[in-house]
């Protein structure tokens, strides 16, 4: 998953496409009531007559009134309030303002996915030269622009240069929708899904020992045999053994079956314990999931420590000594799984909203000797949260 | 290729030094001037230097907001400025419209 900031080329020879791109821009409905436009290089918010005002200062009334720039934030991760989107805008056009170019950003809220546009002068109040970028400069920007996103924990442009310029030159008589570069958003969150997946023969420390009958116990990061290495365990059993050692069993839950009929597994590798689960990839979504209006991701890190006995119970205390609840980057993992999601299901016409539990919890379960479960203590970790 | 033909013109004396200034004057080159005040009926309105107070008016601008973030100014003495150039700015808007508009075609040039 990524941000994207594309330069959309739009046919803009007559200042009045200036005033029908700025009246789309900062609609009401898109900008809350124009609370979220800012400007660099305006003293008034009389933006567009100090727009012309420029040129006209320059002598440079014809040929590209503008340049519209949308910036679509990566969604995974993203706590970024509407005031800082703003900022990130003004951070982006920062080195465009520095060559003279007025600045307009605009913060729509009215879709899915929270975007800026930026909409700049083609003519510096400067030097009063026309704007031109050359691919070098346009580099430089992308890695401002990835600067500015890293500096807000938020995903950099992963895309080439090239992909940052629009190749088609729109005609605002076709409507607005080229500006909002729908099918690229929706193709980046459609295409996570394959980004998250990582080939288990990529795994060369993979191991799995027996070590009892019912039990296979392997360290807990070596649980991700399918996903990246920044992938969280989406759910840990611990076990504790009477030998006084513990271990973690295998877990293979509906929703991995259901996310790897998304995944090309005809290369895959499959280690133990995947063969001895592999009849659960055949399980179908049901009928009944597709219908929900609300499709939820089980990816809650649960830890379960099984204790023979009462008597056990100090030990116990050692093993939560060792738990971390779910990280910010397995939560981020989870989130940007989501969104992919969900991006499938659109893709798939099914509109569904998808839910990610990305809580922690901790079971204690304390077995009587004749291996009944007695007891369940559920703690729930502080920093407990529902996506 | 546009269509068009060229015209020569002996210009003597300061002649040309005066159609200079005036063409830089009105922010634009010489043949530009020469064919608008030839071509046209409308008066022509020239603001001398305006591309230099378009700039300063958004650099003292700029100034200002500085001021305001780090607090150098007193509020008072921000709002009183500010107001001022607000004025300014919004005259000069106007005079701008009513500027003589030279060129016909884009002239891009580099940075």
């Amino acid at each position: 998953m990524m941000s994207i900031v594309k330069f959309i080329n739009v046919y803009n020879d007559a200042p009045e496409v200036t005033v029908e791109m700025h009246n789309y821009l900062s609609d009401d409905l898109k900008t809350d009531n124009g609370k979220y436009i800012a400007g660099l290089g305006f003293i008034t918010d009389n933006y567009l007559d100090e727009f012309n005002a420029v040129k006209i200062a320059h002598q440079k009334t014809t040929g590209n009134q503008f340049r519209q720039i949308t910036i679509s934030l990566s969604p995974a991760g993203n706590s970024c309030s509407d005031e800082e989107y703003i900022e990130i805008g003004l951070e982006i056009a920062q080195p465009l303002y520095d060559k003279g170019l007025q600045v307009l950003i605009y913060l729509h809220k009215d879709t899915d996915t929270r975007h800026l546009h930026i909409m700049m002068n083609t003519v510096s109040f400067i030097t009063g030269k026309m704007f031109t970028q050359s691919k070098s400069e346009l580099n430089r920007f992308k890695l401002h622009c990835n600067h500015v996103f890293t500096n807000h924990k938020l995903d950099p442009i992963r895309k080439a240069t090239e992909a940052m310029l629009d190749t088609e030159i729109h005609d605002i008589s076709e409507g607005f929708d080229f500006l909002e570069i729908f099918d690229e958003i929706m193709a980046d969150k459609a295409s996570s899904l394959s980004d998250l997946y990582v080939d288990p023969s990529d795994y060369s420390s993979y191991s799995c020992t027996s070590n009892m009958n019912e039990y296979f116990t392997y360290k807990p990061t070596q649980d991700r045999n399918y996903f990246n290495l920044n992938a969280p365990t989406p759910r840990i059993n611990i076990v504790y053994y009477p030998d006084g050692s513990w271990g973690v069993p295998s877990t293979f839950t509906e929703i991995d079956a259901w996310i790897v009929r998304f995944m090309d597994t005809s290369n895959m590798l499959i280690p133990p314990p995947w063969t001895y689960r592999q009849t659960r990839y055949s399980y179908p979504v049901s009928a009944k999931q597709f219908a929900s209006p609300t499709f939820t991701i089980d990816t809650h890190l649960e830890y379960n420590i099984t204790i023979e006995s009462e008597d056990d119970l100090s030990k116990v205390i050692a093993i939560l000594r060792g738990i971390k609840p779910m990280t910010e980057s397995e939560k981020v993992f989870n989130t940007k799984l989501g969104i992919a999601t969900e991006a499938q299901f659109k893709k798939l016409k099914c509109r569904t909203n998808v839910n990610v539990d990305n809580s922690t919890k901790v079971n204690i379960i304390i077995k009587d000797t004749d291996s009944e479960t007695r007891e369940i203590i559920s703690i729930p970790c502080k920093d407990d949260k529902n996506t | 290729m546009a269509d068009y033909k060229t015209f020569q013109m002996k210009l003597y004396g300061n002649e040309d030094e005066q159609l200079t200034r005036l063409a830089e004057t009105a922010g634009t080159d010489k043949t530009a001037f020469a064919k608008k005040r030839i071509f046209s009926d409308e008066n022509i309105i020239i603001l001398d230097k305006s591309h230099y107070i378009s700039r300063s008016l958004i650099e003292i601008s700029d100034q200002l907001k500085a001021a305001r973030r780090e607090g150098k100014l007193s509020e008072n003495l921000l709002e009183k400025n500010y107001s001022k150039l607000c004025e300014i700015s919004k005259a000069f808007v106007e005079l701008s419209k009513k500027l003589t508009i030279f060129k016909s075609s884009s002239e891009a040039g580099e940075y």
